[in-house]
């Protein structure tokens, strides 16, 4: 009967463990008792015969077959007591003994009606794509980049990126981002939106109302109108300044124009540095490349403006990085990972270069003086004659 | 000009086609095919005349783009997301600013 329980759920197990073994004489004991109280209250005198066995409640396998297809009918576990009690009850009468064995034989037979096992071929083709088998290899390829340059997002450039946003634009999938640019460029600026004569013609309408306001001679709210009046005049002033100054915007815009003939002159005065940096991609994409990091910066050295002798010395430090016949001066820096880093490193160099060619002025200076005084020690007249010079001064002293 | 922007593409097969089509407005300048070739013997004991030769060719490319100096900044960050299928390229960016002498000349000392 275990085994029943077991094919019917495989909670039935534990259900059938947690029972009590023996049941029947927990049971029989308060009957008995019972019993006895009553047969003594009504009839003592009477003799006491032995209590017939109490009768059992038993199931015919019709009816057990008939729970068991209630069971399976419902989804859920509602008539699984009732299948365990006629399950007990079978045992405890022990009456089907010999037909048990037959009955778990039949029901292991018949198949569960619930069990719905999933066809896991006929989703395969649905869950996965794969591409077109190539019949010829030989054109791989061109076949792969094919098929990579039809995607239209593949060689982004400005110009295709600027019609995207165009047409997005038009299509209202995107707002036009200028009048937002616009906005938040006049509340980064908004000390500049207004005039300086506006804001102080404002400033002292709005102390002289206050002071009124203070002394009494008018009331607040009759203050405030004269102010939002004022307000109203000065906001029409401003639209006429602005449109008076509309035509003198646009010859600004023709200066602009012209300015822009001259961009390609460098703005400000000193020397002109020439760099020159390398960037390599290499075809695997985001590999590194030792050449990123270089620098090269060129200078005339004309234009640094150096006198002679701070020019000897330049030359003398700098070696074969100048170039006479360019009077080209070449630094080179590639000590850092990074290439700002390395023009930075560039820039100081030249610095630092620039000022100790400028302290060979002080150089030369010293070592003429130390020449002429070396000379002057060396004559021995000179050296006479200003001993007897000191002697004389110090004798008047 | 005061900026100049170069491109140096190396690749196995010729690119010359797909540059027009990717950089417009540019110079283009065919630079010498270089090539490295190699003897192996076929036989891994004896047979020493029994050879074979192989040969790997790098062509070379060589593209001038002009630019100003406002806008060196937008085209590299193009250039970057430019993608040729089999090919380096090197960018070499040219361009000049001015040093400051003042800053200079104040710092020295006279």
């Amino acid at each position: 009967m275990r085994r029943l329980l077991g094919h019917l759920h495989p909670h039935a197990q534990s259900l059938f463990a947690s029972l009590p073994r023996k049941p029947s004489i927990a049971t029989k004991l308060p009957f008995l008792l019972s019993r006895r109280l009553l047969s003594d209250a009504a009839s003592p005198p009477a003799p006491s015969l032995p209590p017939p066995p109490p009768p059992s409640a038993d199931v015919t396998n019709t009816e057990l077959k008939k729970r068991l297809e209630t069971y399976y009918g419902v989804d859920e576990e509602a008539e699984l007591p009732s299948v365990a009690k006629a399950v007990l009850e079978r045992n405890l009468t022990g009456a089907h003994s010999e037909t048990d064995d037959d009955l778990i034989e039949e029901l292991r037979s018949k198949p569960l009606p619930e069990v719905h096992d999933r066809d896991f071929e006929s989703d395969f083709e649905e869950m996965h794509d794969t591409d077109e088998e190539l019949n010829d290899l030989y054109n791989t390829r061109e076949y792969v980049e094919k098929k990579i340059k039809s995607d239209e997002f593949f060689n982004m450039d400005d110009t295709k990126w600027d019609a995207m946003i165009k047409e997005a634009t038009d299509k209202g999938h995107l707002t036009n981002m200028k009048e937002c640019e616009e906005i938040l460029e006049d509340m980064l600026y908004w000390d500049k939106l207004l005039p300086d004569e506006i804001k102080q013609k404002v400033e002292t309408k709005f102390n002289e109302l206050g002071d009124m306001c203070e002394r009494g001679e008018m009331e607040p709210e009759q203050a405030y109108e004269m102010f939002k009046e004022f307000e109203d005049k000065m906001v029409a002033e401003c639209t006429e300044l602005i449109e008076s100054k509309m035509p003198t915007d646009a010859d600004e815009l023709t200066e602009s124009g012209g300015k822009k003939v001259e961009l390609d002159d460098l703005p400000g005065e000193g020397p002109v540095l020439r760099w020159e940096s390398r960037i390599v991609f290499v075809p695997s994409g985001d590999a590194y490349h030792p050449k990123n990091r270089k620098v090269k910066l060129s200078v005339t050295v004309k234009e640094l403006g150096l006198s002679r002798h701070a020019f000897r010395r330049l030359r003398e430090v700098v070696g074969k990085r100048y170039n006479s016949g360019k009077d080209e001066l070449t630094i080179i820096s590639e000590r850092f990972e990074h290439r700002e880093e390395n023009r930075k490193d560039c820039l100081r160099t030249l610095y630092t270069l620039i000022k100790d060619a400028m302290k060979a002025d002080k150089l030369v200076e010293d070592a003429r003086n130390s020449y002429v005084k070396g000379r002057l020690k060396a004559n021995p007249q000179f050296m006479e004659r200003l001993k007897r010079k000191t002697d004389k001064l110090m004798a008047a002293a | 000009m005061s900026a100049k922007i170069r491109v140096v593409m190396k690749s196995f097969m010729s690119q010359s086609n797909q540059v027009s089509g990717l950089m417009p407005f540019t110079k283009k300048i065919g630079l010498p095919e270089s090539r490295a070739l190699y003897t192996v013997l076929r036989s891994p004991h004896i047979d020493k005349k029994s050879r074979e030769q192989f040969s790997m060719h790098v062509k070379k490319q060589f593209v001038e783009q002009t630019a100003k100096p406002h806008e060196l900044h937008r085209k590299f960050f193009w250039l970057k997301r430019l993608r040729i299928p089999g090919a380096q390229y090197e960018i070499q960016i040219s361009f000049k600013t001015r040093l400051d002498m003042a800053s200079l000349r104040s710092q020295a000392p006279c």
